[in-house]
């Protein structure tokens, strides 16, 4: 045992010794060993803020249950605007944990199929005019239709892989799950790695 | 001679919060937003701060109560006695759920809430008042104190009652302090003994699904 520890133990036992003295004065029940009465004053007496024991404390409520009426214990308009704010907000918040959840599911498959969809058309952009056989192999090289349709450039298909991704990241940004058209992504990289394999470094 | 008036408007008022509340329970926040303006004040004063004894504490719990009555306004059946009773019943369960949470008043006067009647059965909030429930709580505190040995009375008197600090209570008792706190610890739970033996403990609820 500390120093500290010792005093306090000394003074503890010095303040039981007082309080038997003068419950036995009292014609009160001596102390019992281990008694929590003790305990309980030997725990206000080193902190008088210490949580009270609870029958105490139920007391002390039914007396403050029995004080007389407050003068003015009416809602003010301003009180009653505040609640309503709060009760607002905790069950918006409360419906916000569910209901995107279910809207979610909902809109999912919708906002799914736009990607792929906007994908597909980004890809078929890309695709026709770079798979196309060359003109060379179906018409002559001075045929108005090679003019017309030359093969996709690198910058071309710089355009539209950015405005693919851009507008992968629009849905992302609207369905708030960007994991949900990662796939999809993945699979316009995919796209772009191929055509890279099929014709050469695009970009 | 009652005023058939009266009457009319009585049932009119019925008829409109009626139908309030089954817009309510369909789901329209407009309707239960007046439920709310209308309830709002009897229960935040003849429910809440006579319990609870705190305005801030009480407006919280005035905001938990009309968030428990939304979550369950499905379950709320109409049997011509209106909401507020309902809502009453509510408010008094969550005020005590926090005063045993925090720790101020034990699992033993659980009986209390039966002292604020329900204004459905007496006709009217007016005969739900606060002077009521602490008439009611002053005699069984009286009742109780002359249970339990004059020291012991003496002390809940001093402490709980009159409130006096812990020095001017010994001081008043003729004893030091550490034994002030002893006889009270005592006394408290000889006035537990008593007030259970005459009041009993009714662990029980009547709360139409809302707890």
């Amino acid at each position: 045992m500390s120093g500290p520890d010792r005093e306090r133990g000394k003074a503890d036992a010095a303040e039981a010794e007082r309080i038997a003295q003068e419950l036995a004065a009292l014609g009160e029940e001596p102390l019992a060993e281990d008694d929590e009465a003790l305990a309980f004053a030997q725990s206000l007496a080193a902190d008088p803020a210490a949580r009270p024991d609870i029958d105490i404390a139920t007391v002390q409520t039914l007396a403050g249950w029995a004080d007389a009426v407050p003068s003015d214990e009416s809602l003010s308009e301003l009180a009653q605007a505040r609640v309503w704010r709060t009760i607002e907000l905790r069950t918006k918040s409360a419906e916000g944990s569910t209901t995107p959840a279910r809207s979610r599911s909902r809109t999912r498959p919708v906002l799914l199929g736009a990607v792929v969809a906007l994908v597909a058309v980004a890809a078929g952009f890309v695709l026709v005019p770079v798979l196309s056989p060359p003109p060379t192999s179906q018409t002559s090289p001075t045929s108005p239709v090679a003019k017309a349709e030359p093969a996709v450039t690198a910058e071309e298909l710089d355009v539209l892989s950015t405005q693919a991704r851009a507008g992968l990241a629009a849905l992302d940004r609207l369905s708030g799950e960007p994991r949900g058209t990662a796939r999809v992504e993945a699979l316009a990289t995919d796209y772009a790695r191929r055509l890279e394999a099929h014709e050469g470094t695009p970009g | 001679m009652t005023d058939p008036s009266n009457h009319e408007s009585k049932d009119d008022a019925q008829d409109e919060e009626r139908a309030l509340v089954v817009r309510a329970q369909a789901g329209d926040r407009a309707a239960f937003r007046a439920l709310y303006q209308r309830f709002a004040p009897s229960v935040y004063r003849y429910a809440i701060v006579p319990t609870v004894h705190d305005r801030t504490l009480a407006e919280d719990l005035l905001a938990d109560t009309f968030v428990r009555a939304l979550e369950n306004l499905h379950k709320f059946k109409w049997q011509g006695r209106g909401l507020l009773p309902w809502l009453i019943r509510i408010a008094k369960n969550l005020c005590l759920d926090h005063l045993r949470k925090s720790g101020r008043v034990g699992a033993w006067p659980v009986g209390f809430e039966n002292l604020l009647p329900d204004p459905g059965d007496l006709g009217g909030e007016a005969a739900v008042s606060r002077q009521q429930m602490a008439t009611v709580m002053r005699e069984r505190i009286d009742v109780c104190l002359e249970g339990i040995n004059p020291r012991y009375r003496k002390v809940v008197e001093l402490r709980l009652v009159q409130q006096l600090p812990r020095d001017r209570a010994a001081e008043a008792m003729e004893v030091s302090i550490g034994t002030l706190d002893v006889l009270l610890f005592r006394a408290c739970k000889a006035f537990r003994k008593v007030y259970v033996q005459r009041y009993g403990e009714t662990p029980e609820r009547d709360f139409e699904g809302a707890s």
